[in-house]
């Protein structure tokens, strides 16, 4: 039922600073999950920690278990992570910016027999024909929805069963974002992966999500299926920007903010 | 005229070695970000090894050259495991250091094992010279350049369409986002070494035939840092060409001057002043990659 539990998760950076203290949650198979939150929370800590990249920059697990399909994994290196099926694209796109289109999704098939290459680069072009357009164009000059487009179909070269995705929708326009989510719905539903997705665009990765977590300060602080979350009106407030009954805040009622954070918290 | 020419070709011949060993450099370089001062000591030890096989144990050069070989693998990995590995994560000028550092223990244990007097290897390829366009040509001279130009092809396609070598590739652009693909970047960096000693060993093999070897070959790693940084510290075709054109300009700069002045000792200051005025007027080399910004 559920491909991916994380339990009472504890990451510690440089030894000294707790980023993520106990977190729990679990992401079922063949769902998308959102985990949402505001900045610093430890949400990316949280997908690195479960794809193993968080020791590549002095982080470490020192409490809790990642289990993937029923083995831990919060020992693996990040290599072998991959190839058990489990892909983190990366915030910010992470684009090779000197090697063209189609090195770009060479390197994401890089676990994969070369054999398969074919099938997989025409199922990615087939999602994104934009990049075959540009196949042969340094990913460098490719534009900020392109490289995220380039990011994505990198990951499905890999055939992963359960796609991490940090912040698909950053910097990119709303029409953009929209095209991207209908993507990433479209990967889950027609290839049936699994997708944790990360955001700060609560309102956009809810509408795909089916289950949602809210993240502060290192804790999971609230979960729910995608609708109890939207209509809380604490996720209302201050995930999605409405007031009680829809009116517009004013600076008065930072105090309040401030409480209800602290409850939160 | 004839006097250039055959400065012309001496010079075309040493600069493929150059291109060889700054082969080493680059790849290194591509894939780790490390400039490797130790580069000039891996061609000495290189060559040694091969002399110490074919001469001291008498074994038939062939072999010895494919076992100098082997030995550049396991060179390559160790130098990568018990000196480059304890480092990852660390600044890359305390890297950098450390290869300054390894440079001086090679050449150490080269002098303690075979001194420091100059040792000439057998004749191998035949004397007689060859005469292309009027000049005569060692063959010992065409083997270089074709062995040369050979391993660049090779490593110019293994780098542009294998898997490992776009995987090394995109290590060197972003080892992490590199990691998040599955790519172990551990084993890439201890490729990349192996490759490095490979080519340089066969860079010492060939000058240890056309000159003899000595403790100083070492020195032929600071001949190749101008035309590395010539052709752009991150290019292959950068490194042949930086190579070749630092080869001839030497040469035929040292024989002019010469001729013209009577002033010896020019070779080894051309390369540096050939750089200068590149580096002047195209800042990333012939072929470095410039940083692209996107508009």
């Amino acid at each position: 039922m559920n491909l991916l539990t994380v339990e009472n998760l504890e990451v510690v950076y440089n030894d000294v600073i707790l980023v993520l203290k106990g977190l729990s949650l679990k992401v079922r198979r063949g769902g998308i999950t959102a985990l949402l939150g505001p900045n610093g929370a430890g949400k990316s800590t949280t997908l690195k920690a479960i794809s193993g990249l968080v020791r590549t920059e002095d982080g470490e697990i020192t409490e809790g278990a990642i289990v993937y399909k029923g083995n831990p994994i919060h020992k693996a290196r990040p290599e072998q992570i991959v190839r058990s099926g489990v892909f983190q694209v990366m915030e910010g796109r992470r684009v090779f910016e000197d090697l063209s289109v189609e090195e770009n999704l060479r390197c994401g098939g890089f676990t994969q027999p070369g054999s398969e290459y074919p099938v997989s680069v025409a199922r990615v072009y087939e999602y994104f024909p934009r990049l075959q357009e540009r196949r042969k164009q340094l990913a460098g000059y490719l534009s900020g929805g392109e490289q995220q487009m380039l990011a994505i179909g990198r990951a499905l070269m890999a055939k992963p069963r359960l796609l991490l995705l940090d912040e698909p929708s950053l910097g990119l326009a709303p029409l953009l974002v929209e095209e991207i989510f209908t993507i990433v719905q479209r990967v889950n539903q027609d290839e049936g992966v699994t997708i944790l997705l990360v955001e700060q665009n609560a309102r956009a990765a809810l509408s795909i999500a089916q289950h949602g977590y809210i993240l502060e300060n290192g804790r999971i602080v609230m979960d729910g299926s995608s609708e109890t979350l939207l209509n809380n009106p604490d996720v209302q407030e201050f995930y999605l920007g409405l007031g009680h009954g829809g009116e517009k805040r004013s600076y008065r009622d930072v105090k309040h903010y401030r409480r209800r954070k602290r409850w939160l918290g | 005229m004839e006097y250039y020419l055959q400065l012309f070709v001496n010079g075309l011949v040493v600069g493929s070695i150059y291109s060889l060993v700054a082969l080493g450099f680059v790849i290194i370089y591509k894939a780790t970000k490390v400039v490797n001062f130790a580069q000039g000591e891996m061609v000495m030890v290189g060559a040694y090894v091969c002399f110490g096989l074919t001469v001291q144990l008498g074994l038939p050069f062939l072999v010895s050259f494919f076992m100098t070989l082997a030995f550049s693998v396991i060179l390559g990995l160790s130098v990568e495991r018990l000196v480059l590995r304890p480092l990852i994560g660390e600044p890359i000028i305390s890297v950098i250091m450390v290869t300054v550092g390894l440079s001086t223990v090679l050449k150490s244990v080269v002098q303690m094992l075979w001194g420091t007097s100059i040792r000439v290897y057998p004749q191998i390829l035949p004397a007689e010279p060859v005469w292309i366009a009027g000049v005569p040509v060692a063959p010992v001279y065409i083997a270089a350049f074709v062995l040369a130009a050979l391993l660049f092809t090779v490593f110019s396609l293994f780098f542009k369409y294998s898997r490992i070598g776009i995987a090394m590739r995109a290590t060197a652009l972003d080892q992490q986002a590199a990691q998040s693909m599955g790519i172990g970047v551990k084993n890439i960096f201890a490729l990349s070494w192996c490759i490095a000693a490979i080519v340089s060993s066969i860079g010492g093999i060939i000058l240890g035939n056309i000159n003899g070897i000595n403790a100083q070959l070492g020195h032929l790693g600071l001949k190749v840092f101008p035309a590395v940084i010539l052709g752009g510290l991150d290019s292959l075709l950068g490194a042949a060409l930086g190579g070749l054109i630092i080869g001839v300009l030497e040469n035929v700069f040292d024989g002019a001057m010469q001729q013209l002045f009577s002033l010896a000792g020019f070779k080894e200051v051309a390369a540096y002043i050939v750089l200068v005025v590149i580096l002047m007027i195209k800042p990333y080399g012939l072929f470095g990659t410039e940083e692209i910004e996107r508009v």
